[in-house]
């Protein structure tokens, strides 16, 4: 909304300069989004007046004036068409300057010969004031303007156009009338109304007016004016308001009708009345039924439009735009001006439907005073006859359903229990009074008003704390927090934090990235076990983040593509949040953690390690934030496939409450596909599953001695490590206290399709030291389990 | 994140046809489901399903159909809410006014303003003594020595009654900050697309 401060001056100016205006208003609700001069900076122009004009002795196109300043006459050559005796205009006299804000430099007036002819000045087109964009010819002042008079006085050049971001629950400021109220509440200033003069009707005729849809438009005005005069144009002040409102003057109609929204917030449309059939229907469409729009399209409505019809068709979309078929032209000699009063209901988003946003539109979904039609009809007749003639008929007036005004009562004591401020009851009635609130009863305790018909924001008791709170300044509120008694919470100690989880991994060498949860079509499919799972967006904001990610890893993938493209061939990332699936028409939106590694080992150093990382470096990282916290190795790694990854390097990890998660490497196509040098090795887990641990018990430590034995097995290569020590534990004793296997061999000195594993096993007894024939027998019994399971025998 | 179009709007008092609505704002998954835009449905899940008094803090994703060179289509806010028999909009400014000292352990100035939201009433923005110029203006703050920092206000009372809060008996405050753009403050982050091109240098600096 964009207002010229001058013009709100005339209506209420508080005692307080430009900049504190500005200020009031923000801190009010009224975001002020800008502010500039409504015209170039300049010195040493006044109203001069043209004596006389003779054509230019050397130019065609040129003519020599005299011009006064109403003390001296000067002589000044000058191209615009429309000069002539008696006209006054700008007036720049020698010396005079022009800033051009463009170029931050002014340009002086300077004597100069224009085609052998002297000139000591110049007159000046509005462009050149900055004054708009005609510059096809003198700005012609009225008549009765002061000669010699600083220009800058004689059109207020010194008023500043200012740009307000309102809120849309403030429709009611989409006007000077209800701007200046706004401003004379925050200031507690009065505001000077202009008395509204009714119109004389020099014709009786009007054009009958029916609604259909009375809830829709609960009031219509309907005024016929006969022979007007459209030669005429829009005066200097009118089309210098409509300007520094940031409307364009185009013709005296529209100019007057944009002049009335922008006066008192109402929109009004004029028809051509010639054109009008029979009577005017306020009704919704017909399905399907087209209309020709002012603004050259053609648009095909549905039932749930409300429409100005005549007695043939629809002619207007009501409170958004006017029909081209009736709309005024240069022949036009009658109008029908409409006022009218339409739910915000029944215009809110039709404008947007049809691709469109309008003045009118803006203002109707956000709500219209539903009083203000006879006073705004009256304005726009009284200026349209001053400006183009004509003859007023009256004013026919049809009501649908009109709403009802709403009464809200206010508890005085809910002030200070909302807002933790009291504000005193002759203040409360100060501030609601100005704001226009009726006062309807009051008691001791509460105090009770009618809502008024400008605003539709109002309707509980909150509503009216809130009008008060900002009146009287939320930063004269003070600052508690006695609210804040300190609460402690219990949080489970089994549950590991995402962020102890997040440390983890930073600590193994990870970086944490965030990537879009949307990502492309041809990627989800890859990493999701079907397509029918994939939860797709109906209006995504390109085709490449169109379907939401089923999985963590495309993002990963895509983070390290463009770090590659950066030479950046080694990376460990991860990232944790949500995924998405759909099954049987439900959404399930599990929380993952996934990473990457890809390429050297270590980063470069002198040592010249140059190892790759590989899938055990994965896996090792897996299993190293599964078994901290107190958690024993529960978990199960088991060969598998997965979306995405590689059938031969791929596991699948299983704990107590089940599947917890895949490691594995990058499946080679998508590998090649992506560009990638190395392998890569991804690994995707569920937060739930990793995030429980469990609480540590202690048990005692024993105090006799530790027994360790080496074991070197030759077995089949197929069999897994995970079986053999199943199966090693099960028959190794309870007082096994360690397992591991720390080397594995396949080459020269096995057979070939077999492997050599050495495993090192520990045993201590809690409450005994072990024997020798023990050990010995438990050695026996494994070597003989792992020969008859396994067909694996001592390596010699 | 795939919120139900009823506890991203309605429950907020958001209705159909409200003009903070337009469609084109919106990630749409299905009808009715949509991608949600704050993390303010947090606040009617944790009254849903709890008694008051209610205190809450929730960080997470949200989605927004926006993307030019401040916004981006997906990006991360936190949410706070304080339900209880006696909090004011006082405490409101006091908790908020301590948070953003203590994030930029700096004495700023902060200063509420006000605005509207559906779902609170009173609304106010809140605002915060530019950090780059201390509020002399400059190019980050639009020259206006202010920076708009957060989203806050009073639930309002059908906020708490469609939720199954009696606000007769319960009141409180609730607020929403965007995480990159406070990251960006503190930190000097320029342009907020980098928070998704994860460029492992750019990661380092805050490794």
């Amino acid at each position: 909304m964009k207002f010229s401060e001058a013009w709100l001056r005339e209506w209420v100016d508080p005692n307080i300069d430009s900049e504190e205006l500005l200020a009031r208003l923000t801190m009010a609700g009224l975001e002020v989004d800008g502010c500039e001069p409504v015209a170039h900076g300049c010195s040493g122009i006044v109203v001069g007046q043209v004596q006389s004009v003779t054509p230019h002795p050397d130019a065609d196109k040129l003519r020599v004036c005299t011009v006064s300043d109403g003390k001296d006459s000067y002589q000044v050559v000058c191209g615009a068409p429309n000069v002539r005796a008696g006209m006054k205009a700008p007036f720049a006299r020698l010396g005079a300057k022009i800033e051009n804000p463009e170029t931050d430099k002014a340009f002086v007036i300077k004597a100069a010969k224009l085609r052998g002819v002297e000139s000591c000045g110049m007159l000046c087109s509005a462009e050149e004031l900055g004054l708009g964009e005609s510059a096809s010819g003198l700005l012609e002042l009225t008549p009765d303007a002061e000669l010699g008079q600083d220009i800058r006085q004689a059109l207020q050049l010194d008023d500043r156009s200012i740009e307000l971001d309102l809120t849309p629950n403030r429709g009611d400021c989409l006007g000077m009338l209800g701007l200046a109220r706004e401003v004379g509440v925050l200031t507690r200033t009065d505001v000077e109304v202009p008395t509204q003069a009714s119109v004389s009707e020099a014709i009786g005729e009007e054009f009958p007016i029916r609604i259909s849809a009375p809830d829709a438009c609960p009031r219509y005005l309907g005024r016929i004016i006969r022979n007007i005069n459209l030669d005429a144009e829009s005066p200097l002040w009118l089309q210098e308001k409509l300007r520094r409102s940031g409307l364009r003057s185009i013709d005296p109609i529209v100019d007057v009708t944009n002049f009335v929204l922008m006066e008192l917030g109402q929109p009004m449309h004029a028809f051509d009345y010639g054109k009008l059939q029979g009577h005017i229907d306020v009704r919704m469409a017909q399905h399907n039924e087209k209309i020709n729009l002012l603004d050259g399209s053609e648009v095909t409505m549905t039932p749930d439009t409300l429409v100005i019809a005549d007695a043939e068709k629809a002619v207007a979309i009501a409170g958004v735009m006017g029909g081209l078929a009736t709309a005024v032209t240069d022949a036009t000699t009658d109008v029908f001006l409409e006022c009218a009063f339409f739910a915000p209901l029944a215009v809110a988003g039709k404008a947007r439907s049809f691709g469109m946003h309008t003045d009118a539109g803006h203002r109707y979904e956000r709500g219209v005073d539903y009083q203000l039609q006879s006073r705004a009809m009256a304005r726009a007749t009284q200026l349209l006859l001053e400006i183009v003639g004509g003859e007023a008929g009256p004013v026919t007036e049809t009501t649908g359903n009109v709403p009802e005004p709403v009464e809200v009562t206010l508890a005085l004591a809910a002030i200070p229990r909302l807002l933790g401020v009291d504000i005193d009851r002759a203040e409360v009635q100060d501030i609601l009074g100005r704001l226009g609130f009726e006062l309807v009863k009051d008691s001791a305790t509460t105090i009770t008003v009618r809502v008024p018909s400008f605003r539709f924001d109002i309707a509980i008791e909150a509503d009216l704390i809130e009008e008060l709170a900002r009146v009287y300044g939320y930063n004269q509120i003070p600052a508690t927090m006695g609210s804040l008694a300190p609460v402690l919470r219990t949080r489970p100690e089994s549950r590991i934090p995402l962020k102890s989880i997040n440390q983890q991994l930073v600590t193994l060498g990870y970086q944490e990235v965030v990537s879009y949860s949307f990502i492309d079509r041809a990627q989800a499919t890859r990493f999701c076990e079907s397509e029918e799972r994939l939860v797709s967006l109906q209006n995504p904001i390109s085709q490449d983040m169109a379907v939401m990610r089923p999985s963590i890893m495309p993002g990963l993938l895509g983070s390290l593509a463009y770090n590659i493209n950066r030479h950046q061939g080694r990376a460990r990332l991860f990232e944790s949040g949500l995924v998405f699936a759909k099954e049987s028409g439900n959404y399930l939106q599990p929380a993952m953690l996934a990473g990457l590694i890809t390429g050297s080992r270590y980063p470069e150093n002198w040592s010249n390690n140059k190892d790759i990382s590989n899938f055990y470096d994965a896996k090792g990282d897996v299993e190293a934030l599964l078994s901290s916290h107190g958690r024993d190795a529960g978990y199960q790694f088991t060969a598998a496939t997965a979306p995405g990854l590689h059938q031969g390097q791929c596991a699948r990890i299983e704990g107590a409450d089940g599947l917890l998660g895949y490691v594995g490497a990058l499946h080679p196509a998508i590998q090649r596909d992506m560009g990638f040098s190395h392998p890569v090795y991804l690994f995707e887990l569920l937060l739930e599953g990793l995030q429980s641990g469990q609480v540590p018990r202690s048990t005692e430590l024993s105090r006799y001695p530790q027994v360790s034995r080496d074991l070197a097995l030759v077995v089949e290569e197929e069999v897994s490590a995970r079986e053999i020590l199943a199966l090693v534990r099960k028959n190794a004793g309870e007082a096994l206290t360690d397992l591991r296997i720390f080397d594995v061999y396949q080459g020269d000195a096995i057979e070939k399709g077999k492997k050599s594993l050495a495993l090192g096993l520990t045993w201590q007894h809690p409450s005994r030291t072990l024997s020798d024939e023990e050990i010995n027998a438990i050695i026996s019994s494994c070597i003989n389990a792992l020969q008859k399971q396994f067909n694996a025998n001592l390596r010699k | 994140e795939i919120e139900d179009e009823y506890h991203n709007f309605e429950a907020l008092n958001i209705p159909a046809h409200h003009p903070a609505r337009a469609m084109h704002d919106t990630f749409y998954v299905a009808t009715s489901k949509v991608l949600r835009t704050h993390t303010s449905p947090v606040q009617v899940r944790v009254m849903e399903n709890g008694e008051p008094p209610f205190r809450m803090i929730c960080p997470g994703r949200v989605y927004r159909c926006d993307s030019d060179l401040t916004h981006t289509p997906m990006f991360h806010q936190v949410e706070g809410l304080l339900i209880d028999e006696a909090v004011t909009f006082a405490d409101l400014k006091g908790t908020v006014i301590e948070f953003l000292r203590a994030f930029f352990e700096q004495d700023l100035p902060v200063r509420f303003r006000p605005s509207y939201f559906p779902f609170t009433e009173p609304s106010a923005e809140v605002d915060m003594g530019c950090v780059a110029c201390a509020g002399e203006g400059c190019r980050i703050c639009g020259y206006s020595g202010w920076l708009e920092v957060m989203g806050s206000g009073m639930v309002h009372p059908n906020v708490l009654k469609m939720s199954n809060v009696d606000p007769e008996k319960y009141q409180g405050f609730a607020f929403g900050m965007g995480v990159e753009r406070l990251a960006m403050l503190r930190y000097g982050v320029s342009d907020l697309r980098t928070y998704f091109e994860n460029d492992m240098r750019f990661l380092r600096q805050f490794a």
